[in-house]
């Protein structure tokens, strides 16, 4: 039977990604950029849609999102906005690869689905930043 | 004792030695128990593992990255750090499979091929040879994302399949792997 706790985690973890899109968002500048903002975070929210579903479904508890959530550093201006979103993909990304194992069938899938999008995103930013290299050996692994 | 007749002389056309004590041993088990004569055959080798076949096409993969390096040595800030990845998951395929013997790439069935590009020059058509120092970047580099994005599906479809305590671990390899072929546009 798969675990649902770690769906709950997940579902946790996208409700800060899609707050934190939000501060993201208003700090970048170029059209481009705030349209990749504005798509990671509606990425965001499918997730979260669909994990309240899954949840409702096995009839499993669904934590609610936060008013307000506490950032690693202050997000002023496009370099700390591009920062603090890689670090999201990669938080966000670290939790879907913790919920691997607990889950089988068409939820390993989702999840696993989700790994792949949040290292994609996180590559993203890291080359909107500058930062090389763009890619980690292990996307979502601790360390 | 009745096994210490030899097993060829019974007369079984086409049965090896092996084979019939495959068959046998099962039911002898109690009766073979201590036989010295039993311990001289080899232990049958382990049956492959699933995750084998990845660990060769990956071991591949790092090694056509090694020709392109090598060919190429001005994409190295570009291929260095993917092939360096490809490498780590070699290393961490092997110990998901838990056969350190496997570390080396020349040992295990089937388990290393020679790198893909960097051989010379193939039928003389005049066209550059793939992963050779006279083809162009952009055709390297379209055919490098072309073997990440297959990798990536092969990645999918062991993390989908493997049991839980492999299921990180290969989904951080689909995971690379997309981000991979990202890179390589």
């Amino acid at each position: 039977m798969p675990d649902p706790t770690r769906l709950a985690d997940a579902l946790a973890a996208e409700h800060a990604a899609i707050f934190a899109y939000g501060l993201i968002g208003v700090e970048l500048d170029g059209k481009t950029e705030t349209e990749d903002a504005r798509d990671a975070e509606a990425a965001h929210r499918l997730r979260r849609d669909a994990l309240v579903q899954t949840l409702a479904d096995r009839e499993a508890r669904a934590p609610v999102a936060e008013a307000s959530y506490e950032l690693p550093f202050e997000v002023a201006g496009a370099e700390a906005a591009r920062r603090l979103a890689v670090l999201v993909e990669e938080r966000v990304g670290a939790v879907w690869r913790a919920a691997l194992p607990a889950v089988t069938g068409d939820d390993r899938a989702q999840a696993l689905d989700a790994l792949v999008d949040t290292a994609l995103r996180a590559t993203g930013w890291r080359l909107a930043a500058g930062v090389e290299p763009a890619t980690t050996a292990f996307p979502g692994a601790p360390g | 004792m009745v096994f210490t007749e030899p097993v060829r002389d019974r007369g079984v056309p086409g049965w090896t030695r092996r084979a019939v004590l495959g068959t046998g041993s099962a039911a002898m088990a109690g009766a073979v128990s201590g036989c010295a004569w039993f311990d001289t055959d080899p232990p049958p080798p382990p049956p492959p593992d699933p995750l084998e076949p990845l660990l060769a096409a990956t071991r591949a993969l790092a090694a056509r990255y090694a020709a392109a390096l090598a060919s190429h040595p001005e994409l190295s800030d570009q291929l260095a750090p993917l092939h360096e990845a490809h490498l780590a998951h070699a290393t961490a395929l092997v110990e998901l499979i838990g056969r350190p013997e496997l570390a080396s790439p020349t040992a295990g069935p089937g388990g290393w091929s020679p790198p893909l590009g960097g051989s010379p020059a193939g039928p003389g058509n005049g066209s550059p040879s793939p992963g050779g120092p006279d083809e162009p970047p952009e055709d390297l580099l379209a055919g490098l994302r072309e073997a990440e994005l297959t990798a990536r599906e092969e990645a999918t479809a062991a993390c989908l399949a493997a049991p839980p305590e492999r299921a990180a671990v290969l989904g951080s390899i689909t995971a690379a792997r997309a981000t991979h072929a990202e890179v390589l546009r």
